[in-house]
């Protein structure tokens, strides 16, 4: 077959917007084998769908790195435990 | 990224339902410096994130003879978790999140199935050297409604697999993923403006 001619029958079967609604289940390599192989044929081709694609991921990364917070608090732990000490039981529960 | 969530300690099943304390112990020690962590992501105060934690340690001891291991024993603790801190911001939010509404013009547009308008890919430095993003990043997820806020926060910042995340929301895998898209498609949009505008 024409190189041509696939690349408009393999786009044909996925538009922009079909790829755009697959976007999530694609990264989670969910799709079935059929779907995603059209999925890979439409963004070989297709500039826009590429662009948006690399804005997604790093969107994804962004948002990962942006929510850095600080090391707990030492004494969390033991906060925890006295807290949980004094309302399960009267004595000590844990081997303290 | 690192994702914690794909190497389940091993806790004692058993013992935690017998209120062995040494077991339960060995729970808090494992699981509070995240669900920490978790939780002052959500909340945005040490002290709230500190309160809410413990009282899902304590609802976890309460209720652990009924979890039936059909889901993760961290995912079950994080259900605790979500619902106390849920109930926390409904009692006092700090700020109003934008509408479902709101959240539709931040989706992309189509014509005849095609992108309405053209997308160019970002600098691979916004990933790395841009410190003035990270304070816009957290200020757009912190407009989201709560319940992408909320998806975000477990799938892509925790890193709960998609099946986690529905069994911890109580929803169906497509769901979590229909949510998910929306929620990261909103972030794009609101990023792209301070990421296209300034010339990298
Ligand atoms: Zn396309």
């Amino acid at each position: 077959m024409k190189a041509w001619l696939q690349r408009w029958r393999s786009r044909r079967r996925l538009t922009c917007e079909d790829v755009n609604r697959f976007l999530a289940a694609y990264l989670d390599g969910a799709l079935d084998a059929h779907t995603q192989a059209a999925f890979e044929a439409h963004l070989q081709d297709c500039d826009d769908c590429q662009a948006y694609l690399d804005q997604y991921r790093k969107t994804i990364e962004l948002a990962r790195q942006a929510a850095d917070v600080p090391e707990p608090p030492p004494a969390l732990i033991e906060h925890t435990l006295s807290f949980l000490r004094k309302r399960l039981f009267e004595e000590p529960p844990f081997n303290a | 990224m690192p994702d914690l969530s794909r190497t389940p300690p091993a806790y004692d099943l058993e013992a935690l339902k017998r209120d062995d304390p040494a077991a339960f112990e060995a729970l808090v020690r494992a699981e509070s410096p995240r669900l920490f962590r978790f939780l002052l992501r959500m909340l945005g105060e040490e002290e709230a994130a500190q309160s809410v934690m413990q009282e899902t340690f304590l609802q976890a001891f309460y209720r652990i003879k009924t979890f039936r291991g059909d889901a993760r024993l961290t995912t079950w603790l994080y259900g605790i978790a979500l619902n106390q801190a849920r109930a926390l911001l409904r009692k006092n939010r700090r700020y109003a999140p934008m509408e479902e509404a709101d959240l539709d013009r931040l989706q992309p547009a189509f014509s005849h199935g095609m992108y309405a308008q053209r997308y160019r890919p970002w600098p691979p430095d916004v990933l790395t050297e841009r410190e003035d993003l990270r304070r816009l990043v957290r200020e757009a997820i912190d407009r989201l409604p709560d319940t992408y806020r909320e998806i975000i926060l477990l799938r892509d910042i925790e890193g709960f697999s998609t099946e986690e995340v529905a069994q911890l929301l109580k929803l169906s895998e497509g769901a979590v993923r229909v949510r998910l898209h929306r929620a990261r498609q909103a972030l794009r949009a609101l990023l792209s403006p301070y990421i296209e505008q300034e010339d990298l």
